[in-house]
């Protein structure tokens, strides 16, 4: 592929994914054209294909042009406090919102006479249905903070990043995971509608150190595939 | 407008306008752009050839241009048309470039009261 070099050095630069891509995919669409114009002109292939890439322009002169450009920059380049501290809080705390909603959902409809859907209630254990609705509130929200770790792993990688941004996003999103506190209660409002509450980034009484071991473990799980993807591009271009 | 002072070097914006120009005509894309500027100025303007897309998605990020892919003799482009808001911004930059030419002339000729 003739773009290769250009592409490594425009993700490197900060320029949008996205962007690249389609760069890539015009130049390649008008070295064709340009390449069949030479043929008819009366080159052979070879020299055809020569003249093409001269007429297109050299990698300097093709990454120049795009990094003049700064509005085709990503987040992730632009304002990357943005992209690895606040979006991926904001985006872990959605996810928590969505959880408390599902769990509430499944408190009134499944367990409406227990004061609190965590256990304790008059018909438990619950089988069937139920248990399976529950369980997968449970992997969601056990899993939320590893999803949003991958997710920066992903940007990262893409964007052929350096890890110090992508750390600070695994620190965050890990430290607000591991201290997430979830309390639920019927009678703390009335009507028994029910009251679902959550806490973040304090951990609670004598909690401190097993608050730090889940957050180094989600740190390490959720930086993982930057990790694996690190080492395979290391040992590609080393190969 | 595009204002003279924050853009000193002359060249500046002449691509953005010669695109903005010939796709105000009909849709296009990048190769036939680059052989329309050509064959219109007579190869007196030779843009980069490749360096034309880098301009066509800041001015569609911009919201000058509007992107499509068409497929055509088998072959998928990505053909570039001008919005309302390219049109206004191709009008203030002809504006801008036609009193500026018309200043250099002005000067070039040897008038005493070319620029105001």
């Amino acid at each position: 592929m003739p773009f290769r070099e250009l592409s490594e050095r425009l993700l490197r630069a900060g320029v949008a994914p996205r962007h690249v891509r389609r760069y890539l995919a015009e130049l390649s669409d008008h070295l064709s054209d340009l390449t069949a114009e030479e043929q008819r002109a009366g080159r052979t292939r070879a020299d055809a294909e020569a003249a093409a890439l001269a007429r297109l322009g050299d990698t300097d002169r093709l990454a120049a042009a795009m990094l003049g450009k700064p509005q085709l920059r990503a987040w992730s380049a632009r304002a990357p406090w943005a992209a690895f501290g606040l979006a991926p809080l904001c985006l872990l705390g959605a996810a928590y919102g969505l959880s408390c909603v599902y769990l509430w959902l499944g408190w009134h409809a499944f367990l409406p006479a227990a004061d609190t859907p965590f256990g304790g209630h008059p018909r438990s254990p619950i089988y069937g249905f139920e248990n399976l609705y529950f369980q997968a509130g449970k992997f969601f929200y056990i899993g939320a903070p590893l999803l949003v770790g991958w997710g920066i792993a992903l940007v990262a990688a893409r964007q052929r990043l350096s890890v110090a941004w992508p750390l600070v996003g695994w620190a965050l999103v890990a430290w607000m995971g591991a201290t997430a506190r979830i309390t639920a209660s019927r009678s703390l409002v009335p009507h028994g509608l029910g009251h679902i509450s959550m806490a973040f980034f304090v951990p609670g009484p004598d909690a401190a150190a097993s608050a730090l071991a889940s957050a180094v473990v989600m740190l390490l799980l959720g930086a993982l595939p930057y990790v694996v993807w690190t080492v395979s591009r290391t040992r590609g271009l080393a190969g | 407008m595009v204002s003279r002072g924050s853009n000193p070097n002359f060249m500046n914006g002449v691509p953005e306008l010669l695109i903005l120009r010939l796709l105000d005509e009909r849709e296009m894309y990048g190769y036939e752009i680059v052989q329309a500027i050509r064959d219109r100025s007579r190869e007196a303007i030779a843009v980069g050839e490749g360096v034309v897309y880098p301009v066509l998605h800041a001015l569609e990020s911009d919201g000058a241009l509007k992107s499509r892919r068409k497929t055509v003799q088998g072959r998928s482009r990505i053909y570039y048309s001008v919005t309302r808001a390219g049109s206004r911004r191709l009008a203030d930059l002809a504006a801008d470039w036609t009193s500026l030419t018309a200043a250099i002339h002005t000067l070039i000729a040897g008038g005493k009261h070319a620029i105001p």
